[in-house]
C-alpha cells in the first residue's frame, strides 16, 4: 500500500494499479470531463507501457521520470487542466 | 454492374472501342451501387450523376465512390457518426475535384469506422459493412466501406484514408488491393483530420493498373519517382510474428519474388512505438473538445484520453526522430533494394464476432494482429501497397505488402502488377460481381 504514498510523492516508484485500489472504486468527475476508474487505469498502463519500450528502444531517456508527472495529474488534477493551453 | 469489365483500364478500352456505350455504362453503374450498397450495408450517401463527363478524359464513365470523410460541395462528410448534414461550406475535397476534372463518377459516400479511429469497421450509429467475400468475416477500417465497396463490386476504385493502415487493412480483409501513398503526397485539403502528421488519402482497387491510372490523376506526375529500371525487391520475414495458418503462402511468396533478405526489427519496434506517441497526442488535440464534451466514440476516447495526458515533449521528441529514423531505414534496410515485401497479414482473416466490440468470440490479440505491421509505415511515412496473394488452409485470402521510398508509388505498383497478373491473372482481383471477359 506504500505505493499510494510514494506516488503522492512524486517518485518513479508510482503504481498507478496500486495506487487506485487503495483510493477504492470511484469516478473522477471534472469540470468537462468523467474519467471512470477503468478509464484511468487503462489509460496510466498504456502510459506506463509506453514509457517502458520508449527507454528501451533508446527513444526516451527521461520518460519513466515524467510518465509520474502526467499520471498524477490525470489522477489528482482536474482534467480539463489537461486540455487547457497551458499544459500543451 | 453486371455486364462492364472488372476494371477501369477495361472499361475505358471498351468505352473507346464501342463496345459499350457511355450513358449504357453509367446506367449500369448507377444501377448496381444501389443494388449492391444495400446488399453489402456499405453506402452512406448515394450522389445523383447529372450531366455526363465528356468523353475524352482520361477516367471518362469510371465510378468511383468514398470513404465519408472527403468533403462535398455543401455536404459535411458523416465520418461514421452519421449520414453527414447540408452546410454553407461549398467547397468539395480537391482529390474529388481532380477526379471530377478526369472524367471520374462519384457514385457516392461509403461507410467508415467512426473518425477514422479504428481498425475494424464496426460502428455505433450506422449499420456495419458486411464483406462481400464471406459476410461472417470481419470487414477492416477505417476505409471500411472502401474495401466493401471495390470488393462487391459498386465502384471500380474508391478513395480512403491510412493513419495506422486504414486503408491496407480493409483491402486485405475484402481481398482486393490498397495503395497507401507517401505522407504529404496528395492533397488533404477537405480531409477530415485524425493525425494529420500520419494521415494519408490512399486508393483502393481491383488491378494496380487502375490505381496508377487514378495516381497519375491525384497527383502531378513529376511529383512522382519514375521506375528505374527492373526494381529490386527485398524482403523481411520475422518468422515468429507470423501464424503457421498464413506463414507458408506468405513465405513461399516473399522467397519468390524477392532477392534478399533484410533485417529490419529494430527500424519497426522505434517507428512502431514512436506511432502512437505522435498519434495519440494529435488525435487528442484533433478530438478533445468531442472527448470533454462525451461524444467522442470508444475508440477516439481511449486514444484521445491517452494523448492528452501525454507529456508534449514525448510529441515533440517523436515528431524530431522522425527524419532521422527514416533515413537510417533507407539506409540501413533500403541499401541496394527498390521494394521491400513483408507481411501485412498475420494470422487467417478474423469473423466478425473475434474482433466487434461484444462479439461472442472476441480476442484483442485477433483485433492486435489484424494491424501488427501497419502503423510503422505511417510513422516513417513511405508508400505502401496492400496485395492479395492467395488463399490460405481455410480458403480465406492472404495480402502483404510492398514497401518503398517516399514518392515511389509507380515502382510499387510495377511489382504489385506482376503479382497480380501471376496469381490473379490479366483482369484484376475478382470481385463478387464482375464475370464477363472483355478481352
Amino acid at each position: 500500500m506504500g505505493g499510494s504514498e510514494t506516488s503522492k510523492a512524486g517518485t518513479t516508484s508510482f503504481d498507478g494499479e496500486c495506487y487506485w485500489q487503495t483510493q477504492g472504486k470511484r469516478q473522477i468527475k471534472t469540470a468537462g470531463v468523467s474519467l471512470n476508474q477503468t478509464e484511468v487505469q487503462k489509460t496510466v498502463k498504456s502510459l506506463q507501457r509506453l514509457s517502458v519500450t520508449l527507454a528501451r528502444l533508446g527513444l526516451g531517456a527521461q520518460s519513466a521520470r515524467v510518465v509520474d508527472t502526467r499520471v498524477l495529474a490525470l489522477a489528482q488534477q482536474d482534467f480539463a487542466t489537461l486540455l487547457s493551453s497551458d499544459q500543451r | 454492374m453486371m455486364g462492364l469489365p472488372n476494371t477501369a483500364v477495361g472499361l475505358l478500352k471498351a468505352l473507346r472501342r464501342g463496345q459499350l456505350g457511355l450513358q449504357e455504362a453509367i446506367d449500369a453503374q448507377v444501377v448496381g451501387f444501389s443494388r449492391a450498397g444495400r446488399r453489402w450495408q456499405c453506402v452512406t450517401r448515394t450522389l445523383p450523376i447529372q450531366t455526363p463527363p465528356p468523353g475524352n478524359l482520361p477516367l471518362t464513365g469510371v465510378g468511383m465512390a468514398h470513404k465519408d470523410i472527403f468533403d462535398l460541395p455543401g455536404w459535411q462528410p458523416g465520418l461514421g457518426r452519421g449520414l453527414g448534414a447540408a452546410t454553407d461550406q461549398i467547397d468539395q475535397a480537391r482529390v474529388l475535384d481532380r477526379l471530377q476534372g478526369a472524367g471520374a463518377l462519384n457514385l457516392g459516400a461509403l461507410a467508415m469506422a467512426e473518425d477514422a479511429c479504428s481498425a475494424v469497421g464496426q460502428t455505433r450509429n450506422l449499420p456495419t459493412p458486411l464483406n462481400p467475400r464471406d459476410p461472417s468475416l470481419a470487414v477492416g477500417g477505417s476505409s471500411s466501406g472502401s474495401g466493401v465497396a471495390v470488393a462487391g463490386g459498386l465502384a471500380y476504385a474508391s478513395l480512403g484514408t491510412d493513419t495506422a493502415g486504414s486503408v491496407r487493412i480493409p483491402a486485405m480483409t475484402c481481398g482486393v488491393i490498397g495503395l497507401k501513398t507517401t505522407h504529404d503526397l496528395v492533397s488533404r485539403q477537405g480531409v477530415a483530420p485524425l493525425s494529420s502528421s500520419l494521415d494519408s488519402v490512399g486508393v483502393l482497387a481491383r488491378s494496380c493498373d487502375d490505381i496508377a491510372l487514378m495516381l497519375k490523376v491525384l497527383v502531378e506526375a513529376k511529383t512522382l519517382r519514375e521506375v528505374a529500371g527492373t526494381p529490386r525487391i527485398g524482403f523481411w520475414l520475422p518468422q515468429a510474428e507470423v501464424d503457421a495458418s498464413v506463414f507458408g503462402l506468405v513465405g513461399s511468396v516473399l522467397e519468390a519474388y524477392g532477392t534478399r533478405s533484410v533485417e529490419a526489427t529494430l527500424h519497426e519496434a522505434r517507428a512502431n512505438a514512436l506511432l502512437q506517441v505522435i498519434m495519440a497526442y494529435e488525435t487528442g488535440q484533433t478530438h478533445a473538445r468531442r472527448i470533454a464534451d462525451g461524444q467522442a466514440c470508444p475508440s477516439v476516447r481511449a486514444m484521445g484520453t491517452l494523448g492528452l495526458s501525454l507529456p508534449p515533449a514525448w510529441y515533440e521528441e517523436a515528431i524530431a526522430w522522425r527524419p532521422k529514423l527514416l533515413r537510417a531505414f533507407l539506409d540501413d534496410v533500403m541499401d541496394g533494394i527498390d521494394v521491400l515485401m513483408v507481411p501485412l497479414q498475420v494470422q487467417t482473416l478474423p469473423r466478425a464476432d473475434e474482433v466487434y466490440s461484444g462479439g461472442a468470440n472476441f480476442s484483442v490479440a485477433r483485433l492486435l494482429a489484424i494491424h501488427r505491421f501497419c502503423g510503422w509505415v505511417n510513422y516513417l511515412g513511405i508508400p505502401a501497397l496492400a496485395v492479395p496473394i492467395g488463399r490460405d488452409a481455410h480458403g480465406q485470402s492472404v495480402s502483404v505488402q510492398l514497401l518503398g521510398r517516399p514518392r515511389d508509388e509507380l515502382t510499387l505498383l510495377q511489382v504489385g502488377r506482376q503479382l497480380e497478373r501471376d496469381i490473379h491473372g490479366d483482369h484484376g482481383v475478382a470481385s463478387s460481381v464482375f464475370e464477363e471477359d472483355w478481352t
